[in-house]
């Protein structure tokens, strides 16, 4: 007879439980009373009568183990029920109730006064702390029955908080992946007083709390609004938070400075009244420098800076790009935009897409499939349409507004310096680790003396992306000793120090090895993307975090990994495509075939100015064959290289034939 | 079922929704669908109401024989009646009531509000208090609507 158990998250801190034979819910599965399938109907009509105590009621085949204890027959329940199986060291179990006077918040004491972020007033100040306390009070009605779980819902995810397996998750926006020491240090608080001691960072440079309650969410807000965080639209059917590259106002290369852009669209964005309710989510990204090092043409809107023959920068605009189950690349809609119409201009698109964007299918919502359906010619007729009728003064982008945004972005005091100081060339020189590290993990700085590094969270063997609160702290410390207090998240889920002084790189480089984070990986094998995959994703379905760790230790020598050269792999754990697998040389799409995990993989894909979708090499392999194929395909690339060619453009000369017989072939 | 107006307070009304296949009269909302042809005179005041997917190009040329129109919001998760308000009063230059009606949620006040909505009808689940309740946060002068209307003023104005 087949048996079940019932299982639900508890409404007030998201925590995972378990229906008892008595009508109780239970912390651990072990307590959980068998049904069969009779038993189960009434059980599930009791607990559908308790919508203010539980939400996500649903059943979980079960088999009993030998002692009567319920063993949940699926992956995804199983991790449910023991905590994340990347995290062995946090069972589901232990996680206890906080307790006793927290310590003082690290934003009364320490302050990044030169970090490049967008400086708050009072006022913007004013806007998170009311946020913050809406969000309380919607919470509050929430619990009091006042609003539905379905109304509350979008509410809770407009303000970042999500729920996934174990626990609400709170996801941080890092506006256009900046931020100063000082919020570093308070997100690290939140980490240790209000989650479980670490933090992921994410492909869209924000930052994910795998263990919030509910109850806790407001006070967190109200919290990281003291540092001038805030985790507004970082999900939900609006504008989320917007990308730019992570060499925003340090790389050389740059026609404007993306920052104030990203920020001017932020606030248009935050609280629109028109766009808050879209048929889907709606992700926007701006590149200020020629060479595409945000992805613009993979997402809904990308913006490109350019100069138009008079010298004056302009914006070249896409629509329609993204991953996700089809994937898609952009299609230009203006070659030239002057900077006074990009909100209007961004207007038009958006008012099209949510007059017209289904909503009778999640699977078809997004704007890349409304441009497909309309054709794209008829779509950018509309657009143009939409923005020729609109009132001539409405939305206009002055150069005051510019500017007044742009004098928020402190420039950095730096010094004069002379770009190739001795310090740093006989280090060089004398180091070859360090010579190593500062081939792969710096880029260059534009200010003369100055350089840009990247701290690689890609460690071979660690979690892309974690990082512990105390990891948090160090970091911050080492931006405020060499960075002017600065750091930048990379989509590739790293972190950067945007201007370290050349002469000063290789005393910074030493912290990072005694810290354990001088992995000098990026760009290579093992500076892998990956979603955060089934141990914490309620979509998820596959664990894309343990195949990422097995391929990075397989690949772990850092002189085959140099030798190999620069390699995108990326991981998604579902179709979704968090892990961004579509544009990886090499992608791995994890996917569930009959209860056990398969990974597709797909070689060619690109996220650069040649983006391209990779194309799938053959049958999805079993998941601990992962590693041993990624070799085969990596084998064949240098067998077949020519000399100074990377693995893509091996690729792009030779198609996929040499690779699928590395794989499939008979050897 | 009550109607709510901009000051989220609850307002006395004179119009009600027509019974099917019944002629149109003054203070009377007719479907958009069982609206008469253009060349039978309409009698004054007449409301229309809209279904969220409404082309506006098809019945802008009859908008001035209109003195409210209710824009229905099947679910509150359906942001199409932002940009059907926004649209009537700025690029068609509407001038009277536009109602929501349907499932429309006290969070979301402001947002109607800024897009030219002039009044709601509510819901059992969210009657009158409720509003009025949200309507007093919109008093605190900090939150004018999106972030960035401080520097931009009156451009983002419906």
């Amino acid at each position: 007879m087949p048996l079940s158990i019932i299982s639900a998250n508890r409404l007030r801190d998201g925590a995972t439980v378990w229906r008892t034979a008595s009508g109780d819910w239970a912390e651990q599965v072990q307590a959980a009373g068998p049904l069969d399938a009779d038993a189960l109907v009434i059980g599930l009509q009791k607990a559908a009568l308790q919508p203010q105590v539980v939400v996500d009621v649903h059943e979980v085949p079960v088999t009993l183990e030998a002692d009567g204890t319920p063993l949940p027959a699926t992956q995804r329940e199983a991790i449910r029920a023991d905590g994340p199986s990347v995290r062995p060291d946090l069972p589901v179990s232990t996680w206890g109730a906080r307790g006793g006077a927290l310590p003082p918040l690290p934003s009364a004491t320490s302050t990044s006064p030169f970090a490049g972020i967008y400086r708050y007033d009072d006022y913007d100040r004013q806007f998170l702390r009311d946020r913050a306390a809406s969000f309380g009070a919607q919470v509050a009605r929430r619990l009091a029955g006042e609003l539905s779980e379905d109304e509350f819902k979008p509410l809770r995810l407009m303000n970042g908080l999500y729920l996934q397996l174990h626990a609400y998750m709170l996801r941080v926006a890092l506006p256009y992946g900046i931020l100063s020491a000082s919020q570093l240090r308070q997100l690290a608080y939140v980490a240790r007083h209000y989650d479980r001691g670490y933090g992921h960072f994410t492909t869209r440079q924000n930052i994910q709390f795998n263990w919030m309650r509910l109850e806790d969410a407001p006070a967190v807000l109200a919290l990281l609004a003291e540092a001038d965080i805030h985790a507004i639209q970082t999900s939900g059917n609006c504008v989320r938070n917007v990308t730019t590259d992570e060499f925003a106002a340090a790389a050389a290369d740059e026609i404007v400075d993306p920052r104030v852009y990203a920020e001017i669209l932020r606030q248009w964005s935050t609280d629109h009244p028109e766009f808050t309710y879209l048929p889907r989510k709606f992700k926007i990204a701006i590149t200020g420098s020629p060479q595409d090092r945000a992805a613009v043409r993979l997402h809904d809107i990308g913006i490109m800076a350019r100069r138009n023959a008079q010298g004056e920068p302009v914006f070249q605009i896409f629509a329609g790009g993204g991953l996700g189950r089809i994937p898609v690349i952009a299609v230009k809609l203006r070659d030239e935009l002057q900077v006074h119409d990009l909100l209007r201009y961004v207007e038009a698109i958006l008012r099209v897409y949510n007059a017209l964007g289904r909503r009778d299918n999640i699977h078809k919502a997004r704007i890349k499939i409304l441009i497909r359906e309309m054709k794209p010619e008829h779509f950018i007729k509309m657009v143009e349409d939409e923005f020729a009728a609109m009132l001539a003064d409405y939305c206009v982008l002055e150069s005051d507004v510019v500017a007044a945004v742009g004098a928020r972005f402190i420039p950095p005091p730096f010094e004069t310096l002379k770009a190739e100081p001795t310090e740093f060339t006989e280090a060089l020189k004398r180091d070859r680790a360090f010579r190593a590290w500062v081939r792969t993990n710096t880029h260059p700085h534009r200010q003369p003396g100055y350089i840009s590094a990247v701290i690689s969270l890609k460690t071979p063997g660690s979690i892309p992306g974690d990082v512990k609160a105390g990891e948090m702290d160090k970091i911050a410390d080492l931006a405020d000793r060499f960075s002017f207090g600065e750091l930048r998240v990379t989509h590739q889920q790293n972190l950067v120090l945007p201007h370290v002084r050349k002469a000063d790189l290789h005393v910074f480089w030493s912290e990072l090895v005694s810290l354990g984070l001088a992995a000098g990986n990026i760009g290579l094998v093992t500076d892998i993307i990956a979603c955060p995959g089934m141990d914490y994703c309620a979509l998820a379905t596959a664990r894309s975090i343990p195949v990422a760790q097995r391929i990075a230790e397989r690949f772990a020598d850092p002189q085959r990994q140099q030798d190999i050269g620069p390699l995108d792999l990326n991981i998604s754990g579902c179709i979704n495509a968090c892990g961004h697998h579509h544009v990886g040389h090499i992608g791995l799409l994890g996917v569930d075939k009959s209860g056990t995990e398969v990974y597709q993989i797909t070689l060619g894909g690109a996220s650069d100015e040649k983006a391209a979708i990779g194309t799938i090499i053959g049958p999805a392999v079993p998941t601990e064959q992962v590693p041993e194929t990624v070799e085969k395909i990596v084998n064949a690339y240098i067998a077949h290289r020519t000399e100074g060619e990377t693995f893509i453009e091996t690729y792009r000369r030779l198609g996929l034939a040499p690779f699928k017989e590395a794989v499939y072939g008979n050897h | 079922m009550a109607i709510i107006n901009a000051q989220g307070r609850e307002v006395a009304d004179s119009w009600s929704v027509s019974a099917p296949g019944a002629a149109p009269a003054p203070y009377i909302i007719i479907p958009l669908a069982e609206l008469p042809s253009t060349d039978s005179p309409l009698p004054a005041p007449l409301g229309v109401q809209i279904p969220p997917g409404a082309a506006l190009e098809t019945i802008a040329p009859r908008l001035g024989s209109f003195a409210l129109i209710a824009i229905e919001f099947p679910k509150f998760r359906d942001g199409r009646g932002f940009t059907l308000a926004r649209n009537l009063r700025l690029k068609y230059g509407f001038k009277g009531e536009i109602r929501a009606v349907g499932h429309v949620i006290p969070d979301q006040f402001a947002a109607l509000l800024h897009c030219g909505f002039s009044t709601l009808s509510t819901s059992p689940e969210h009657p009158a208090a409720q509003w009025r309740l949200a309507s007093s946060t919109l008093e605190n002068p900090v939150h004018p609507g999106q972030l960035l209307s401080r520097l931009m003023g009156r451009g983002l104005a419906a």
